[in-house]
């Protein structure tokens, strides 16, 4: 038998199988950052935990609507944990400035297809500004950026911490926001 | 390093590449909360695009409609192209004429010698007789016998019995029902056989026929593994079958030489294609070149492909 790159691919060919294991593995992954993201938009815990669970249920009910060639599954998760939080906000009446922000920033919440050229061009602004930060921060950037790694497996890639994974992320990030579009690198 | 995907939109991925920084650990409980809710939605091992179910004679009519289509669309210098093991295009439509009237007397005598005989050599004389005659003809004779074949199981399908009737066929003794699923698959597969013999795309079955396809082919892995002398023991496999006709099994591999146990840890989990799973199982693709991702007992995963290919008669 021929092993094949276990993936984003395949975790989503399984979730559309019924695999619910493969959920469970999503969840473990990406969990942490999905409520993370509705935490910091709502600022209601429980609002949270509501996004949360549209957003991973959405996921099991709709998995072809992910598309591994156009990116990650945790910018893909991430993208529809914004525009669902944003969703509960305006359901709520809450419309903050926080919000009001994001839509100047992000005017279609959802990635996509852009001009193909356009992002060509941005991916090689993007490449460059990685490379011009310091080794170790590019390193962890590499490994979450082009390998999707989670920041735990940044860690142990590298054999360090994972606080000092965060950290190095952390500078890398500050770094990268004072070169790139400081507000579409900001975290909200 | 190497960059393992196009970036749609370079600064989102790079965002929520980082983002993750300030991820936070969820509430206790909320990943159940959550996977309860999505199994609620749509329960575990259902694909999500699970087609309307159909009867195991509606998968055969659609077969037999699928290759009356294939041979009809043969040039005739296409039927003399070397098609399976000896045979060429025309014999193996032979074959397959010869394996409808065996059938047939297995419609009409369940327990009759048909039951025990070789499924290629009691197919033999009819795939030789074919040599020298108009593929015309050939077709003809091979159309009128799954005629005959769809008239028989429409009465069997009407009688009190129905398709739970056992029938005795080729070494395989089972209700009409998955025998008609079994005959599916054989005519899917030999399709696909004339499909590379005339340099023709391979063309899966639609989804319904395929989900009863691998349905049966799951159920029946035990009996493969048991007669390639690869038993299970008893052992569970966890079986993603991706694509449309596919979904997710749970299924203990034979029994234990201890009697039957509990459902334990799934000994491995084996993910691959639903189309490349019957053909596998069709004994049409090499077990060592298959695409899959195999978590937990190697071995065991070999053994259960090497018992699925046994399923094939050929």
């Amino acid at each position: 038998m021929r092993a094949v790159d276990s993936g984003d691919a395949v975790l989503v060919a399984r979730l559309a199988a019924g695999d619910e294991e493969a959920l469970a593995e999503v969840w473990q992954r990406h969990g942490p950052l999905v409520f993370g993201l509705a935490r910091r938009l709502t600022g209601d815990s429980s609002t949270a935990e509501d996004v949360t669970q549209e957003v991973f249920v959405t996921l099991w009910q709709q998995p072809e609507r992910f598309d591994a060639q156009r990116g990650s599954l945790r910018a893909y998760l991430g993208v529809h944990a914004q525009r669902r939080a944003i969703d509960a906000m305006r359901r709520d009446g809450r419309r903050t400035e926080r919000e009001h922000r994001h839509h100047r920033l992000h005017p279609t919440a959802v990635a996509t297809p852009g001009d193909s050229a356009e992002c060509s061009e941005l991916a090689g602004v993007v490449r460059n500004a990685i490379k011009k930060l310091p080794v170790e921060q590019r390193e962890a950037v590499e490994l979450a950026y082009f390998r999707g790694l989670t920041h735990r497996e940044v860690a142990t890639t590298l054999g360090i911490p994972e606080g000092t994974a965060k950290s190095r992320l952390r500078l890398a990030q500050t770094k990268l926001q004072t070169w790139l579009d400081p507000n579409l690198l900001e975290l909200v | 390093m190497t960059e393992l995907r196009r970036h749609d939109n370079p600064l989102e991925e790079l965002h929520f590449a980082l983002a993750e920084a300030d991820a936070q650990r969820p509430p206790k409980g909320l990943g159940a909360t959550v996977l309860d809710a999505a199994l609620t939605a749509r329960s575990a091992g259902r694909p999500v695009d699970e087609p309307s179910p159909i009867s195991p004679v509606e998968a055969f009519r659609r077969a037999v409609a699928s290759v009356d289509e294939l041979l009809g669309s043969l040039a005739p210098e296409q039927w003399q192209r070397p098609a399976l093991r000896n045979l060429n295009v025309q014999q193996l439509v032979g074959h397959l004429t010869g394996v409808e009237r065996d059938f047939q007397k297995g419609l009409a005598t369940p327990d009759g010698p048909q039951g025990d005989a070789d499924h290629v050599a009691s197919t033999d004389p009819v795939a030789a007789a074919q040599h020298g005659r108009p593929p015309a003809e050939t077709h003809d004779e091979w159309r009128a016998a799954t005629t005959e074949s769809l008239r028989m199981v429409g009465d069997v399908e009407a009688s009190t019995a129905g398709l739970a009737a056992v029938v005795a066929l080729h070494g395989l003794r089972m209700p009409i029902g998955p025998l008609l699923v079994v005959r599916t698959f054989e005519l899917w597969t030999h399709a696909e056989d004339i499909r590379r013999a005339t340099n023709r795309p391979l063309q899966a079955p639609d989804g319904a026929s395929l989900r009863l396809m691998t349905e049966l082919a799951v159920a029946m892995l035990p009996a493969g593994m048991r007669r390639a002398e690869r038993p299970g023991n008893g052992r569970w496999a966890r079986i993603v079958l991706t694509g449309s006709g596919g979904g997710t099994w749970q299924t203990q591999l034979g029994t234990a030489p201890d009697g039957p146990q509990p459902e334990g840890p799934v000994d491995v989990r084996i993910v691959i294609d639903a189309v490349d799973f019957c053909r596998l199982v069709a004994n049409r693709m090499d077990p060592a070149t298959i695409a899959t991702v195999v978590t937990g007992d190697d071995a065991l995963a070999q053994d259960l492909f090497t018992g699925a290919a046994s399923l094939a008669l050929d």
